[in-house]
């Protein structure tokens, strides 16, 4: 029931250090909102693109694409309202449509939210939420959250199957010859509302039983933690570190020459 | 009976444990869970629900950790993960105001619980609305963020009109959930 | 010093040996808070009991007789969260067992519980074996060379990176027994998990923890809601768990006579007044064919099956063998890819079915969500046609056919034997054709479980019982039909 972006696979991005993907995702993000020039921004979005086409195919980068488009039409229609200095470029008798000033606002917009799903997306299908996790633990994130994290995955399936079970359980409380009332919107919710509620009941349910199976793994105790899974770093890790920092000195190069700020 | 050991590691298990049931069942709420209300395909999901009701029993700091982790989780999982990030704060915050109105008034006489009700409806919806539209503002334009706060109202809304009876009926037919506040 | 606590609490067969104990519960009492409508139980009263170091006992008792709360108890997650009323004192190796947190005892003692998906928090098996061990903070190279061993012992080797949601039932076991020898505690606490376990596995379990208390001095407490011939072959002592009390085998001349008397040898063989079933077909399956979306590896095929109309039907197979899915099916809360469904001779559809089946799920709490029993039992009654009074008068009948505490309690208090028979009621006040019991054997009494068969029955519709004892099927008359690999493979009994 529950479907994970995550897609194994032996690509280059995927067999990138999760450390390092951790490391440079903020980074990347960070530029989308950096002053560029229109073409420079366009071109970086184009490379996430490039990079999910070449190492996922061309099936994967429509599955973001299809995840935003509504929203991408959304811009398309809204933004150039917003923006109604510069050459008019498309007008309405007096009321003016489209400026030259929109246009360049409305596809950089576009750029920067396609980019930023398309490196989401990148980042997600190709590292395993367990991979994650480890590399953010490597980053000194506490144990408790990544604890609380992992526990959340191990009964998101089981609550999902838990909210299934308890509607089929309801929709067989009533008699042969009962006359339901046929519902609808509103109706909708009311109906919801006592799976809901034993939904809510049996979760609040688990608390105390999965505070002690915590207590019994020894979680609370004073002593430091050892691990015993870690990231495996993979041989070709001197070269991702390299390419890493001749990436971000690409960037800052490619910002320095083409900052839209004048 | 014997001197109580100090009960703050099992405190801790506690409320590792109490987090993630809760943030699971927020993305239960957020991802499975949704009622069409609209014949085309508008869907409000419960996660405003789940977080009001989280905010209600369990206090604020619960309700900050499993309403945004919870939340970001169904984006990740659900394939929106670029929204994760933003997500966790706007509801995780939302579910601490709501913990925090609710911790302020005392939950005692009818008045107070109204206006605590109406004033956590008002903070939770400028907060989660205002957090998604100046970040979407950022991302996409304001414009366009712009079109999605009646949605995100309407959310807050369903959260307070299913998530407080739910408060209720939970705490009446399971009692012991009272004492799992903190 | 623990020659002191022998004279107080186990002066029990005067032969003391040089071992030293181990755990020790003295005069103690546990009792679960009271809510509104339901009144707060003792489950202890003044128990004592002691454990060696290289003893092995196997401790019996009925459901609800307390074996899974006295099981958490010495573990030191109970009192905890409970608000239960507690006195007396367990300890051990001579220390009170409420001068840590139940964190700090994992060295001392363990436990495998009773469902192994209360225990389970990880999504990976290694994971899940390795964190008690990393809490302790072994080093990483021990924690693997002690789960390559732990998982060989328990023949699950090759599963590390499984989800362990995803293992059958006694494979769960054997990764949880793993983990607790990887933990390798003085006190080993199971609770019933010699069930769900194959009969070589049983075998193998038990020697292994004969030998594990004899050669490393361990103490090893093993509950059981039933006796098995088995236990008396395996050279532990048995004792029974009554009445908030402990009885030791060395203690009582009849223990055999005691046990059976409490219903824990086997089924006891009822003669009831049958009500004899009919030919007259209800439901009527051809040809039908089934598999979840997502998972090919099941298939569901039903040739031919005639469910008649007041006949008592049981279907029994392993797990995973398709029978939850069938009974689905006939509630028409899954739709078959192909194939009809008949009842009383005309199609049944999906809302047709919903309404003439019952499904008591194995778990009752999925349909519990009121805070009281009565509107509980009057929340089916809703849509009826009966007068106010009669309602009234019906959900009364119901709470004293089932023997149920009061009205006025709330379900989701109730023990898993009540909530089980309230269950049953909600299902009783409801007109249906076919009723059908899942897994009802787990955790329930005989008597409970007869309770429910009896006031259904009486209703003349027909009965599914979905079970693993075969008991049971001898204590009922009725047809029984084997499942495999999701198909019925054969029939016995006749209508």
């Amino acid at each position: 029931m529950i479907d994970t972006l995550y897609r194994p696979g032996h690509s280059a991005v995927h067999s990138f250090d999760c450390r390092l993907k951790l490391f440079l995702l903020p980074l990347l993000l960070i530029y989308f909102f950096l002053p560029l020039s229109l073409p420079a921004a366009g071109l970086y979005t184009a490379c996430f693109a490039v990079l999910i086409l070449i190492y996922l195919g061309f099936r994967d980068l429509l599955i973001p694409l299809k995840m935003i488009f509504p929203l991408l039409i959304l811009i398309t229609l809204i933004t150039p309202l917003f923006h109604r200095t510069g050459t008019v470029l498309i007008s309405a008798g007096d009321f003016t449509l489209l400026t030259g000033r929109g246009l360049d606002e409305t596809i950089r917009y576009l750029a920067r939210f396609s980019g930023i799903s398309f490196l989401f997306f990148l980042f997600f299908r190709s590292t395993a939420m367990d991979d994650i996790l480890l590399g953010l633990s490597w980053y000194r994130l506490p144990y408790t959250l990544t604890l609380v994290i992992s526990i959340a995955l191990r009964y998101i399936p089981h609550l999902a199957g838990l909210y299934g079970q308890i509607k089929a359980a309801h929709a067989l409380r009533c008699s042969i010859e009962d006359d339901l009332p046929r519902s609808r919107g509103i109706g909708k919710i009311r109906n919801l509302f006592p799976v809901l509620v034993s939904l809510v009941i049996q979760s609040v349910k688990t608390i105390p039983v999965l505070t002690m199976a915590l207590e019994l793994k020894g979680i609370g105790r004073s002593n430091p933690r050892s691990q015993s899974r870690t990231l495996i770093t993979p041989e070709s890790v001197r070269i991702q570190i390299f390419s890493s920092l001749l990436l971000i000195a690409l960037l800052i190069t490619n910002l320095i020459l083409f900052s839209s700020i004048k | 009976m014997e001197n109580q050991t100090d009960r703050s590691k099992q405190n801790l298990a506690f409320r590792i444990a109490a987090v993630a049931v809760l943030t699971a069942l927020t993305t239960v709420c957020t991802m499975i869970i949704r009622v069409p209300v609209t014949p085309t395909r508008g869907y409000i999901n419960l996660a405003d629900v789940a977080i009001f009701f989280t905010a209600l029993t369990f206090g604020p700091f619960t309700a900050l950790a499993a309403g945004g982790l919870g939340t970001a989780l169904a984006d990740i999982l659900g394939g929106y993960a670029q929204w994760a990030p933003i997500t966790f704060f706007a509801h995780g915050i939302q579910g601490m105001a709501i913990g925090m109105i609710f911790r302020a008034s005392g939950v005692d006489s009818r008045g107070r619980m109204i206006l605590a009700l109406i004033l956590s409806f008002i903070a939770a919806t400028v907060i989660m609305a205002g957090i998604y539209f100046v970040t979407g503002g950022l991302m996409y334009g304001f414009g366009a963020a712009a079109t999605e706060i009646p949605g995100n109202i309407l959310q807050n809304a369903a959260g307070v009109i299913v998530g407080f009876p739910l408060y209720l009926a939970v705490k009446k037919a399971y009692p012991p959930i009272s004492a799992y506040r903190w | 010093m623990y020659i002191l606590y022998r004279t107080s609490a186990c002066d029990y067969n005067g032969a003391m040996t040089s071992s030293p104990l181990l755990l020790e519960i003295t005069d103690y009492s546990f009792r679960f808070p009271g809510y509104p409508g339901l009144e707060s139980g003792t489950l202890f009263q003044s128990m004592n009991f002691c454990l060696k170091r290289g003893e092995f006992r196997i401790m019996l008792g009925g459901p609800e007789s307390g074996k899974t709360t006295l099981s958490r108890c010495l573990t030191a997650v109970y009192p905890g969260l409970t608000q239960a009323e507690v006195s007396g004192r367990i300890s051990i190796d001579g220390e009170s067992i409420n001068s840590r947190s139940a964190c700090d005892w994992i060295e001392q003692t363990g436990i495998v519980f009773q469902d192994p998906e209360e225990q389970i928090i990880s999504t990976r098996c290694d994971d899940e074996a390795a964190l008690p061990l990393e809490s302790l903070g072994i080093p990483a190279d021990r924690i693997t060379a002690l789960r390559s061993e732990s998982f060989k012992h328990f023949s699950i080797e090759g599963m590390e990176e499984r989800d362990p949601l995803s293992l059958s039932g006694g494979e769960k076991k054997r990764l949880l027994l793993a983990s607790l020898e990887m933990q390798n505690p003085d006190l080993w606490i199971l609770d019933e998990t010699v069930d769900e376990l194959d009969r070589e596995g049983q075998t193998y379990l038990l020697e292994y923890l004969q030998k594990k208390a004899e050669q490393e001095g361990k103490g090893i407490l093993l509950l059981a809601s039933r006796y098995r011939d088995i236990y008396s072959r395996c050279g532990a002592g048995l004792a029974l768990l009554k009445d908030g009390q402990i009885l030791l085998q060395e203690d009582c001349p009849g223990f055999m006579e005691l046990l059976e008397g409490e219903g824990l040898v086997s089924a006891p063989e009822e003669g009831r007044g049958v009500l004899p079933g009919t030919t007259d077909p209800l439901l009527q399956l051809n040809n039908i064919h089934f598999t979840y979306p997502g998972n090919p590896d099941f298939t569901l095929r039903i040739d031919a099956l005639r469910v008649n109309r007041g006949e008592t039907l049981f279907i029994a197979g392993s797990n995973g063998c398709g029978k939850s899915t069938l009974a689905r099916i006939l509630c028409g809360l899954l739709e078959p890819e192909e194939g009809e469904i008949l009842l009383n001779g005309r199609t049944g559809e999906k809302d047709v079915l919903n309404r003439s089946c019952a499904y008591l799920f194995q778990n009752p709490d999925y349909q519990l969500f009121l805070p009281s029993v009565k509107e509980e039992l009057a929340l089916g009654l809703k849509y009826s046609s009966h007068s106010k009074d009669t309602r009234r008068k019906m959900v009364d009948d119901a709470v004293r056919l089932f023997k149920l505490p009061s009205g006025e309690a709330p379900p989701a208090l109730l023990s898993f034997g009540a909530r089980k028979r309230l269950q049953g009621a909600i299902y009783y006040l409801l007109e249906k054709h076919l009723y059908i019991l899942d897994e009802a054997d787990s955790g329930l009494s005989y008597e409970d479980y007869f309770c429910i068969l009896r006031e259904l029955k009486k209703k003349g519709a027909a009965l599914i019982v979905i079970s693993h004892d075969r008991s049971l099927r001898k204590a009922e008359t009725g047809r029984t039909v084997f499942m495999e690999k999701g198909r019925i493979v054969s029939e016995e009994g006749r209508v």
